[in-house]
């Protein structure tokens, strides 16, 4: 409703001052006439204000500062239209128009409003509130201030600016001449430096903000830094006839500040903003800093040479020559220093960096330096290793990062920075990363390198566990059976002995010699499951032939019958033995064929059997065998389709 | 005499039983757990139990604890536990707290039939039974400096012999020497190690166990 009141007073007052121009006009009193630029200037302002103030206030539930430019943008258009009224009615034709004295002193200090509510804005963007409690006493007076010298200017009988020279204010109190004109003025300073002090409340919200919210208000900031110039320019050409310049100054800017504003208020995504603007004005600078060096090499090279034929050409040389090796250093100097003055985390960011790429510390890993230059300790670095498809952090160990800025190269994926987004931006991550990415392709490498030390590392640690759960089964396994057997021998001899009775002894030696004979092979299975004689005596050969007939179930074996490395036959004979104790023990198997083929520089062994399959590549009996065959610089590779049957196939490297 | 035996060997227990009848002690249980060995006794009363110190289901010391439970319920039973393995520090503990009736002997030496039937006897007397092994490994681990050194050889043998539970007369028979020696030996031994004389043998059989569990100090 108040959002259709205001439109319905900005379509009137615009609608009126172009009317009242247009009469003016034909009146032929084009000096009374708004220049055309001043129009389209004026009219962009007041849609530029009015457009955006609605769609804050309908958009954002009422956002004050969309309040303050539809404040602003009715203050525009009502000056616009009363002031041309006030020029028909008070100066073309003085009468005709009722009460157009009373409307000129109306308009005359009407600025004011327009400067209280471009101060509210700058104050409130871009989250409604005021800075703190000190601001928003300065906000509030700067509201006073205009209030008070708008009243005071309008009672005032002083005489206002053209083109109202002659025109006697009716609404003038007298004998408060003085007092109200002082009051004016005071008020219309106070009013202008409020203005200059909400531009201060911006910049110190955009000094105290961080990362996007930084950057959003970017655009407000550079659109209100040339504020103290167009407060200056109002002033100075306040008196001056031609009131071209102070429109221009002032509406022109009025265009620009409510479109930055809604873009900090609604966050609108300016991902590229700070870059695009940086390099725009990098540029700016750059080419006045080029075109400088050159002029001043043509001046002092000609001044230097005077007289000297073929002065001109000479000078245009050198200028040449040293604007272009100006060029280069400049620019980066330029980009340094804008750096330094909008973002200054960035600048930072980037130092920190750039000094690591240059002359790495000792000790710091360039994951550390990105931490340090985001400020960002809970910063992870994980990297890419494409022959494991894997992400492993740079001591090697298996990482899954979500939620990171990832770093390429043209061959595929370099690392991935983790890091806290209410601490270091995303930009700000990705233009550093970006930066660091020789050294992060260094630390992969290292990162790869550790990756397999971490797994050397575990399958030794698995074989150890491997073999001492191996030797607590030995352990156990002679405790229960031989150890028991014995002494219980010992015991029925003893037993015998002290009975004493012949027949019972000879009965009593008999069942001994029995029992030691039970000891005896169950010591040699033992012996056997370790590394049995039969593989020092007779090779793998002769091996695999002995347990076949030791393994319930058929077991065919097919081995040639040479010799190999000690240290390779032990391996394969680990491998085979696991491989049957699994299929007899695990899969079911009735049939089990064991194969071993010498080959150029290795030997190939492979278990098949015919059980249900479907075995566990990660189960201890699987990963013992192939940690023995990497151990052994071989590999093992286990095909198990459920309900096909198991084959495990090991190749050891070997001289034969 | 009577006894049962609990052992989770079936070999092992029938040998043992074996033996024992043949030395004219009869089994009136053979048993394989705890809870077997609690029944076994509660219904037989046997003078002694020869309890393996590892039995199911745990295979740590489950044949200890029924035999503390056992020493509970039933004082006048006289319980021989037996070991595969050493362990002179749990062993020492349950005599000193538990002297009365109490034996530990390692199986090995269950093999020399002398000693079984004499240590059986000891305990069922209501005497206390170290194996050597634990009482030589507890001397071990005192080293041969401070007090220990002060002992004579003869001194150091009765301190032995005190230590596996013998009584003076014991010590007098094995030594080859009349009790009266045996006496001044022990008084000698004790003033040597700073204890009080203990003429009641569990109490001297406590004081010198705690004497040689305590960790070495100098100047002992």
């Amino acid at each position: 409703m108040a959002c259709a009141a205001v439109w319905v007073v900005l379509a009137t007052a615009s609608g009126a001052a172009l009317v009242f121009d247009d009469r003016l006009r034909d009146l032929g009193r084009t000096d009374l006439t708004w220049d055309p630029v001043v129009i389209a200037v004026y009219t962009a302002a007041i849609a530029s204000a009015g457009l955006i103030g609605t769609a804050l206030v309908l958009q954002r539930e009422g956002h004050p500062v969309g309040w303050s430019f539809l404040a602003l943008a009715t203050s525009l258009a009502a000056m616009a239209g009363m002031d041309q009224y006030a020029r028909e009615g008070a100066v073309a034709r003085p009468g005709s128009l009722p009460a157009a004295s009373a409307v000129a002193h109306l308009v005359d200090p009407l600025f004011l409003a327009f400067f209280a509510s471009v101060a509210l804005a700058l104050h409130l963007t871009p989250t409604g509130r005021f800075l703190d409690r000190a601001w928003a006493r300065m906000g509030w007076g700067t509201i006073a201030a205009a209030v008070l010298g708008y009243a005071a200017g309008i009672f005032s009988d002083r005489p206002i600016d053209a083109p109202y020279e002659g025109v006697v204010n009716p609404l003038a109190l007298p004998g408060l001449g003085n007092l109200l004109a002082t009051l004016r003025e005071v008020g219309a300073m106070l009013t202008a430096l409020g203005l200059l002090v909400g531009a201060a409340s911006l910049f110190v919200r955009y000094r105290r903000s961080e990362g996007d919210d930084r950057l959003q208000l970017l655009w407000m900031v550079l659109a209100t830094a040339p504020l103290p110039l167009c407060v200056l320019v109002a002033f100075l050409f306040r008196d001056a006839d031609n009131q071209a310049p102070q429109l221009l100054a002032t509406a022109g800017w009025v265009v620009v500040v409510p479109v930055t504003a809604a873009l900090s208020i609604t966050r609108y995504h300016l991902f590229e903003v700070e870059r695009i603007l940086s390099r725009t004005f990098t540029y700016l600078l750059l080419t006045v800093v080029v075109i400088a060096t050159y002029s001043g090499a043509v001046v002092a090279v000609g001044y230097a040479l005077t007289g000297v034929a073929g002065s001109g050409t000479i000078a245009a040389v050198v200028a040449t020559l040293t604007a272009v090796s100006v060029a280069a250093p400049a620019r980066r100097w330029l980009q340094d220093a804008l750096d330094r003055r909008f973002n200054r985390r960035r600048y930072d960011a980037l130092r920190v960096v750039e000094r690591h790429l240059r002359s790495p510390a000792a000790g710091s890993s360039i994951e550390e330096v990105l931490a340090e230059a985001l400020g960002d300790p809970t910063l992870a670095v994980a990297y890419h290793v494409e022959e494991r498809a894997q992400w492993v952090t740079s001591d090697g160990r298996p990482t899954e990062p979500t939620d990171a800025v990832e770093v390429h190269r043209d061959d595929g994926p370099v690392a991935r920075v983790s890091f806290d987004a209410s601490r270091a931006a995303r930009h700000l991550v990705e233009t550093v990363t970006a930066l660091s990415l020789p050294e992060l392709d260094n630390a992969r490498l290292r990162a790869a390198m550790a990756l397999q030390v971490v797994e050397l590392h575990e399958s030794r640690a698995r074989i150890t566990t491997a073999q001492l759960a191996e030797r607590r089964r030995i352990e156990r396994n002679l405790h229960d059976g031989a150890q028991q057997r014995l002494l219980a021998l010992g015991f029925e001899l003893q037993a015998a002995l002290l009975n004493g009775d012949p027949a019972r002894l000879a009965s009593d030696v008999a069942r001994a010699v029995d029992q030691t004979r039970v000891v005896l092979d169950e010591l040699r299975d033992l012996a056997n499951g370790l590394h049995p004689e039969v593989l020092n005596d007779g090779g793998l050969a002769a091996a695999l032939d002995d347990l076949s007939r030791r393994v319930p179930g058929v077991v065919t074996s097919r081995c040639p019958e040479s010799r190999f490395d000690p240290d390779v036959e032990a391996t394969a004979w680990f491998v085979v033995c696991e491989a049957v104790a699994n299929a007899s023990k695990h899969a079911a198997s009735t049939i089990i064929q064991v194969d071993v083929a010498e080959q150029e520089r290795s030997l190939l062994v492979s278990i098949s059997d015919n059980g249900s399959g479907g075995a566990d590549s990660t189960g201890s009996g699987i990963q013992g065998i192939r940690d023995r065959a990497e151990a052994a610089g071989g590999w093992m590779e286990l095909d198990s389709p459920p309900g096909k049957g198991t084959t495990v196939r090991v190749e050891l490297p070997c001289v034969p | 005499m009577r006894a049962v035996i609990a052992d989770d060997s079936v070999l092992l227990r029938e040998g043992l039983a074996r033996l024992l009848a043949e030395a004219g002690i009869e089994t009136c249980a053979l048993v394989g757990d705890g809870e077997e060995l609690e029944q076994a006794v509660a219904e037989h009363r046997p003078d002694v139990a020869l309890v393996d110190i590892r039995m199911p289901p745990s295979f740590t010391h489950e044949g200890a604890q029924a035999a503390l439970r056992l020493r509970e319920a039933h004082p006048e039973l006289a319980i021989l536990l037996l070991s595969q393995t050493l362990e002179s520090r749990y062993a020492a503990t349950l005599a000193r707290d538990h002297p009365a009736r109490f034996g530990y002997l390692l199986k090995d030496r269950v093999l020399d039939v002398a000693t079984l039937l004499d240590a059986i006897e000891r305990i069922v007397g209501g005497g206390t039974v170290l194996d050597p092994e634990v009482v030589s490994h507890l001397l071990g681990r005192r080293g041969n400096g401070g007090a220990l050194a002060a002992l004579t050889a003869r001194e150091h043998q009765v301190l032995e012999l005190m230590a596996q539970g013998f009584t003076n007369a014991g010590i007098a028979r094995t030594l080859y020497v009349h009790e009266k020696t045996v006496d001044s030996h022990i008084s000698m031994i004790f003033s040597k190690l700073g204890l009080l004389p203990e003429v009641d043998a569990h109490r001297r059989v406590l004081a010198v166990l705690t004497w040689l569990q305590k960790a070495p100090q100098p100047g002992d």
